[in-house]
This record gives C-alpha cells, structure tokens and sequence, in this order.
C-alpha cells in the first residue's frame, strides 16, 4: 500500500511527490523560452496576464470536478479546519477571481496566465505529464467571433512552439444542446457525452435509442470526423435530411465556424469533430483539442463556457484553451556558452563584462 | 504506423487476421519487433498485462488484447474493433462443495484474483463488499489452500477450476479481444486508422 505506507529516507532523498518535476538547464531554458514566446504572442494579440492563488478553497470548485480530477487534487486544510487545493487547473481559478471582480465595463476583457499546476499521479504512471499550464480566457465576446478569435490564437500559438503540425480537432456542446431539444431527456446527456469522448458506438447507440432518438441516424454523424480542405464541400448531403432539424443546424453552425477558421490559417488542419464535446460538464459551444503526432495526449484543450463564471457572480460569456506545452518535445535551446571577462581583478573583470554585455553579449565574471 | 501485440498464442491468431489484409509480421525467434513486410506498419510484441501500458504511452498507437488487461489497466482507449477469436468468460468460483456464496457471506466476500479492479467493481457494484487478495497466476491454489474461498478467474473450459475441485458460481462477464488505440494518436491519424479498420471489418464479415 504505497498510499498510505511512509517512505523511507533515501526515497524521500531521491524521488518527487508524484505530479511534480524538476527541470535543469538546457531543457529548463527551452522550456523558458517557449514560454516567453507564449507570453509574447498572447501580449501581442492584447492579452493581459493574470495570476492566481496558489491554492483555493476545495468546496468552491467540487461541483466543477469530474470523479476522477477530484482523486487527483492535492488537498490540505488550514488552521481554521478549512479544506484548501492546490492549483490542479488555472482555468476554474481564473474564472473565480473574474466572476468576484469583473464588471460590465471592463469587457470584452482578454486574459493569459502561465502558471504551474498540481495533480496526483500514480508513481508508475506519469504520461499525463501536465505541470505547467499555459492558455487564455477571452471574455464578454458571445459567439462565433470569440470562437474564431481563440481558434486562430490556438494555431498561432501551437506554430509558436514548435507544434505547426498539430491538428485541431473542434466539435460543440451545442450538439448535445440539440439533441436534448430533439427529445432526449437532459439526464442523459452526461452519459452521451462520455460515449462520444470515449467514442463508444455502442454505448452512444444504446442512450439514444434509450432517449427515443434514431441511432441508425445520429450515431454515423457524430462519430464523423471532416478534414477542413477546401475540397470537402457539402459533407452532411444527404444525410443532413435524415437528422432530427435541431441538431443539423447546430452540426451546420459548427462546420460553419470552423471552415471559416480554417480558411484564415490553410496552414494548419482543423477538423470538425462531433465527438469533442469538453472534459467539464461546464462547456457550452465549441470544445477543441490539439493534437500532435507524437504525444500521448492531446496537447491543447479549451472550448466555451458561457455560464462558469456565472458560479462565481458575474455572468459574462467566456471561452479559452489551456496549452501543455511540456507535451511538445521542446526545440533544443540555443545556447551560447558565456564567455569569460578579462582581468586580473574583479573590478577589472567587472568593467570588462558590463560593456560587452551591453552589446548583447553573456559574460561571467 | 505501431501496434502493439501480445505475445503468445494470440499473436499468432491476429497475425494470421492482419495476414488476410496484406501485413505480414513475421517474427524470428527472439525478436520483439517485427516490420511489416508491406513497410505499412511495425507491429511491437509485449506481455499481455504491458500492452496498454505501451499504448497509453503512445508508444505504439495501436493494440491488441483482451478487453480484461485494458478494463484493468485503469486507462481509457478508444475501442476500434473486438475481434472473433480469444473470447472468454470472468467468473466467480469456488470449491465445488462450498454454496456460500448464494446464501450471502455474512460479511465481506473475499476473493483472490489478478482482476482486482474488474472484481471491486462488479461487487461494489451490486452493492457486495468485498475484499481482494492480489495474485498474479494459479489462483485456483487460493480456495484450495484456505487463502480466500473465491476467486475471479478467465474460465475458458473449465477444465483447470475441475482439476482443483472448483465450479463456476457465476459468470460475472464477457471478454473480448479487441483492437483499441490511443486516443490522441487516433485522433491525430484517422484517416488511415479508420481504413485499416474497414479493410478488417471486411475480411471478418
């Protein structure tokens, strides 16, 4: 029971709590930089940086948790016998501080954070990788224009870092919407949306059929997934006639996002996806995913979630991603060694290397 | 493209199926990798109980296995295809002579097996508590010998549990192998993914 059996001396001396890393040098000053250039990119396109607390109280962000992102938090209490987390996602943080302080005239606010985040892993199993969270939150713009805003920010930003042969895979709560206003009882939707994301044609097959929908129908459209070429025209044809009026419009209103997108930035692959639906239950439009093709899991993920800062008391519609960017194998950093200053005594050594490092170049003394 | 395929008996039968659609992974003795002769794929030969560890990983995209081994990896795939072959059943069983079971415990039901986390599930699921005891093969010693009086076991023909004077109590499942991937690396490679499914649908159709 390693849970609950204390550790020994040397392996305190020699391991990290599971969920945590160290990084040196070289690869800490790649790491570095892509995450300058993160920085330099979100500034340029008139994104604020935003930091938050280290820890928050557990109770406010429960509801917000799925099951198994709940095992994963570190959790302690204060000395009021209050239940504290650490960061395990910046996204539920900062949309707390905004929904306490944001007001109608500061939007359409636009925000970046870059900051580190804790989650449990188990000892012999650490593909989920994710220690550092870099993204965006764009808030106070309804619809397809923040969609497209942070959809172009994305590709933008995967180009920064070394990840230009991502894919983006985007589909929409809205889908889910639709079908709820077709019939299916809203108790099914959690169910619906864990088959879609686990792609389980079964399981879809049998919710709908369960909510009185026709699967025969829906399930192929949904599991589709379109390349966003320009060839590929007119990709529901026919089918679109069979699916229940509400969800071929919300099927219609994603593809239209997305194309759009895709033209601005033929450089990158976008593909309508169905079957993205979001990790939270508190997305409410698109929902995206970046993939590369050498991680074991998606690199990027965001979407909209029009209603989460409502929890917090201000509602303003909001979408965003978080980027992990320890996922995408850094560039190796070019580094030029330091040179060493001339002289025979530190004052010496000293004027020698403030004029050369004034023209740019590393100097130790 | 990589997949990952158990070693052993059902190597062979899902190399024979893959044979069909034109890969072929001939192995030489010893060798744990094997490219396909039509340069398409490379197939990675691991242990049974390694293999989602590897896909999960993204070492290879693509696997091969029982629907046990991935359920009790704890990692969640995308299921592609079960196959025809290698199916079997998880069953509770017992000394042949003990009906305990189906008159209630009493208290929690012990059970010795390797599916620990299938078998929590099940039990817990109907509202059983149970406890476990963890052990990697010949759990049928376990009633035999007075470690627990059950155990969670792949029951092919009974033969084995016969042997040790054990029954099946009750058929808890079906397994079934399955060709399963990675789900970012499908997402990433669908296109050829999905045709390789379609190419096997077709031969096992």
């Amino acid at each position: 029971m390693p849970g609950i059996m204390s550790l020994s001396p040397i392996h305190r001396r020699l391991s990290l709590p599971t969920g945590t890393e160290t990084l040196r040098l070289r690869e800490a000053l790649s790491r570095r930089q892509a995450a300058l250039a993160l920085e330099d990119l979100f500034a340029l396109w008139g994104y604020l940086p935003v930091e938050t607390p280290l820890v928050d109280y557990f109770e406010v962000y429960r509801r917000l948790l799925p099951d198994e992102s709940t095992r994963a938090t570190y959790r302690t209490v204060d000395r009021a016998g209050e239940v504290l987390m650490v960061r395990p996602d910046t996204t539920m943080f900062v949309a707390k501080q905004l929904g306490i302080h944001l007001h109608d005239e500061e939007l359409p606010l636009r925000v970046y954070y870059n900051e580190q985040i804790l989650r449990h892993e188990n000892e012999d199993d650490l593909s989920r990788n994710e220690y550092q969270q870099a993204g965006v939150e764009l808030v106070g713009v309804q619809g397809s224009d923040g969609d497209a805003e942070v959809l172009l920010l994305l590709a933008e930003a995967l180009k920064k870092i070394g990840a230009g042969n991502a894919v983006i895979h985007v589909g929409s709560h809205a889908v889910i919407d639709a079908l709820i206003e077709a019939g299916m009882p809203p108790a099914r939707e959690r169910d619906i949306c864990e088959a879609l994301r686990l792609r389980d044609g079964e399981r879809c097959l049998n919710a709908l059929t369960a909510a009185g929908l026709d699967p025969e129908v829906l399930v192929p459209e949904l599991f589709a997934i379109h390349a966003c070429d320009p060839a590929a025209v007119g990709l529901r044809g026919s089918a679109k006639d069979s699916l229940p009026s509400q969800v071929a419009d919300a099927l219609e209103g994603l593809e239209t996002v997305v194309r759009s997108v895709a033209a601005l930035v033929p450089d990158v692959s976008f593909r309508i996806d169905p079957s993205e639906v979001g990790w939270h239950d508190y997305y409410t439009g698109i929902a995206f995913a970046a993939y590369t093709p050498d991680s074991d899991d998606a690199v990027a993920r965001g979407g909209r979630y029009d209603d989460l800062l409502g929890l917090f008391g201000f509602t303003a519609p909001s979408v965003g991603f978080s980027l992990f960017a320890r996922k995408i194998p850094a560039a190796p950093a070019l580094v030029k060694p330091a040179a060493r200053a001339v002289g025979t005594t530190v004052a010496e050594r000293y004027a020698d290397a403030r004029s050369r490092r004034q023209k740019g170049e590393a100097v130790t003394l | 493209m990589t997949i990952a395929l158990p070693k052993g008996r059902l190597f062979e039968r899902v190399a024979a199926l893959f044979a069909r659609i034109g890969h072929d992974f001939s192995v030489g003795e010893r060798r744990l990798v094997a490219e396909d002769r039509s340069g398409g794929m490379r197939a990675i030969l691991v242990k049974n109980s390694d293999l989602p560890t590897y896909v999960h990983h993204g070492i290879a995209g693509l696997g091969v296995c029982g629907s046990d081994v991935i359920f009790e990896s704890g990692h969640e795939f995308f299921e592609l295809l079960p196959l025809p072959f290698g199916g079997t059943q998880i069953c509770l069983a017992g000394l042949a002579e003990d009906d305990s079971w189906r008159n209630g415990t009493g208290g929690r039901l012990r059970v010795a097996t390797k599916f620990t986390r299938f078998t929590r599930s099940f039990f817990h699921g109907q509202g059983i508590p149970v406890e476990i005891v963890r052990l990697n093969g010949s759990v049928e010693l376990a009633p035999v010998l007075g470690l627990a009086p059950y155990i969670v076991d792949l029951v092919e023909t009974g033969k084995t549990l016969e042997a040790h004077g054990l029954e099946v109590k009750e058929v808890l499942g079906e397994t079934r192998v399955t060709l399963f991937a990675n789900r970012s690396y499908y997402k990433y490679h669908f296109p050829e993914i999905d045709e390789l499914v379609n190419r096997l649908s077709n031969v096992l159709h």
